[in-house]
């Protein structure tokens, strides 16, 4: 990197610091012990499959042997090292809660603005239909599309992006008919604004904290669905290795070999319970501070 | 009042039927139908074919979503695909396992989560709070499956007074067999109550902070009058509103839940037929756990018309 960039590479990092989502889950230390596990997290789902000591899929022993100094954590149904699974088992969860998350975002928020903006038919039409895909409970949903569709992660991830997309409409469109009347986007109907510029530059930047207030719980459902259906055994399908799957694949072992059970088990716990713990420092800065499950 | 309820009821009906569309021709568009499923990987174009017209699968898909509907409101819930036989008769049996379980789960939770929520609130950032606060939070961010198996690992590996599965002996009165309910109802409690607590918790601090409340204190009423004389009352509508929302997780979470157990009710039920391809299977239970949660969406809406005079008004 030259010199010239630097100060640019500067200035992006302090509009990171300076953000509300940052400024947010740093404002309590609940939520740095969020964020640190969080990373903690990424890490093993990151760098766990290049440092692991054996691989994956291979069959090292017999099935279900106890911890041992060459497998700390024994091995799985099918005589797998059960530490090379759970170090290469975390990247499916991690990518698909926040590629679905996201995706959805990018879906939901121009749809929520303009139906909020708009008003009229637009407004009851997409108010109508997110409506009707919320009565149904996500679980429901997942199994009609594995139904319907097919299993496997990329439709998981999808079904659970269209589970989150009328959940963050609905609450992007609220919040922008409160916006909508404020002074400011009246002057700049009156400037002559378009459309577009205006949602974009006036009423996006204002509707940010119940939007923020609300991602952590997107965030959560997204990866408690995803580890629910993998293990339904409609996600991650064998012999990947995967967190969910780990815990159905093996748990006819409970009572011998547990220990293929809870680091997977835990991990998952961890990675919801860091989210939410960041979801709710950030969630209490801007104001609002319920933080639940999501359905 | 009653020009509301009725709205309400039709708003309903029409997103009941609207849910029906869906799950028959989200199921039913896409390839690979009942009579893949029933013939398997032997299948011969020819035989697929005539298996087909005996199911009437080669009849068009609106055609046969209206014959399915029809049979629906009769109540007649379509043949189960690999065998043929009526799916009402293959789900009967878990449709009861699984409403002694959730009913057992909702008899107990209300009075829990409501007790917590509400102490929680008044004695708000003391030590109780702060302890609920944490204790539930960690609940609500684990999955139901993790939640389950820990709870399993607890009580039937380390202090081994359970068995980790939940079998139930069909032929025998599930009365008789109440321990195998045990782990599965501690689980859906252990989360649910959790969620609910911090939910009935918000809402009634809400209520704490609003002005009527705030005259009542500097009136000189008691802690205890101001919670059930002008806290409580307004809290109701909202925390029927929870409600609802929690039998909308406990559909799902009871399909996770009975797997995890193993338990013989309709969450294992759909999760084979899903795996199976038994696709009327499949419509059916999807079509029966929507309905429910709808249900209670609806008479959680209907109650808080009936107990909020503001709702009541505006007709």
């Amino acid at each position: 990197m030259t010199k010239r960039h630097l100060p640019t590479l500067r200035a992006a990092l302090q509009r990171v610091r300076r953000s509300l989502l940052v400024r947010g889950a740093l404002s309590t230390r609940l939520g740095v012990l969020g964020l640190i596990l969080l990373g903690l997290l990424v890490v093993i789902a990151v760098m766990g499959p290049v440092v692991s000591p054996h691989s994956a899929t291979a069959v090292v022993g017999f099935p279900f042997a106890g911890p041992s100094w060459n497998h700390p954590f024994g091995t799985d149904e099918l005589g797998r090292d059960a530490l090379a699974r759970f170090l290469a088992g975390g990247g499916t969860l991690l990518a698909v809660t926040f590629g679905s998350t996201l995706l959805a975002y990018v879906v939901a928020l121009p749809v929520g603005l303009a139906a909020g903006y708009r008003r009229g038919l637009v407004e009851l039409a997409t108010i109508g239909s997110a409506d009707f895909l919320i009565a149904f409970p996500p679980i429901v949903l997942l199994l009609l599309v594995a139904a319907g569709a097919g299993s496997g992660v990329l439709f998981a991830a999808l079904a659970i992006a269209a589970i989150q997309i009328p959940r963050i409409v609905r609450l992007a469109r609220a919040a922008t008919l409160d916006a909508s009347t404020k002074e400011y986007v009246e002057a700049a109907v009156a400037r002559g604004e378009r459309v577009s510029t205006l949602l974009r530059r006036e009423i996006l930047p204002n509707i940010w904290s119940p939007i923020l207030a609300d991602f952590g719980i997107r965030l959560t459902s997204s990866a408690l669905l995803f580890a629910s259906v993998s293990f339904l055994g409609l996600g991650a399908a064998p012999p990947s290795a995967d967190w969910g799957l780990m815990i159905s694949e093996n748990r006819s072992a409970l009572l011998v070999q547990p220990w293929v059970i809870i680091p997977p088990a835990a991990a998952i716990a961890l990675l919801t319970v860091s989210v939410n713990l960041t979801a709710d420092a950030v969630a209490r800065s801007v104001g609002r501070s319920i933080v639940h499950r999501g359905i | 009042m009653l020009r509301r309820i009725l709205a309400r009821l039709a708003v309903a009906c029409a997103t009941l039927f609207a849910v029906s569309a869906l799950v028959f021709l989200g199921t039913e568009a896409l390839p690979g139908d009942a009579a893949t499923a029933t013939l398997g990987r032997e299948a011969t174009p020819e035989l697929l074919a005539q298996y087909r017209a005996q199911l009437g699968l080669n009849k068009p898909l609106l055609e046969r979503y209206q014959s399915w509907l029809r049979g629906f409101l009769r109540g007649d819930l379509g043949k189960s695909a690999p065998n043929g036989e009526p799916v009402w008769k293959l789900i009967s049996d878990k449709a009861r396992n699984t409403a002694a379980l959730a009913i057992a789960t909702l008899i107990l939770l209300l009075p829990l989560a409501l007790a917590l929520g509400i102490l929680s609130a008044l004695w708000r950032d003391r030590m109780f709070d702060h302890t609920i606060a944490i204790t539930t939070l960690v609940l609500i961010s684990s999955p139901e499956f993790v939640v389950g198996t820990l709870i399993a690992i607890a009580l039937g590996v380390w202090l081994n007074i359970l068995p980790p599965l939940s079998l139930i002996d069909a032929n025998q009165p599930l009365t008789s067999q109440l321990q195998a309910l045990v782990l599965p109802v501690l689980t859906l409690l252990a989360i649910s109550v959790a969620q609910m607590t911090r939910m009935v918790r918000a809402i009634l601090l809400d209520v704490l902070r609003s002005d009527f409340v705030q005259v009542a204190t500097l009136k000189g009423a008691s802690k205890w009058r101001i919670l059930a004389h002008h806290a409580l009352p307004n809290a109701a509508g909202p925390v029927l509103q929870v409600i609802a929302f929690t039998v909308g997780w406990l559909v799902g979470g009871i399909v996770i839940v009975e797997n995890v157990f193993q338990f013989p009710g309709l969450g294992v039920a759909v999760t084979n037929a899903v795996l199976g391809g038994d696709l009327p299977t499949v419509e059916a239970v999807t079509m029966l756990m929507t309905a429910v949660y709808l249900g209670a969406t609806l008479v959680a809406d209907i109650g808080a018309i009936l107990i909020d005079p503001r709702l009541r008004r505006r007709t």
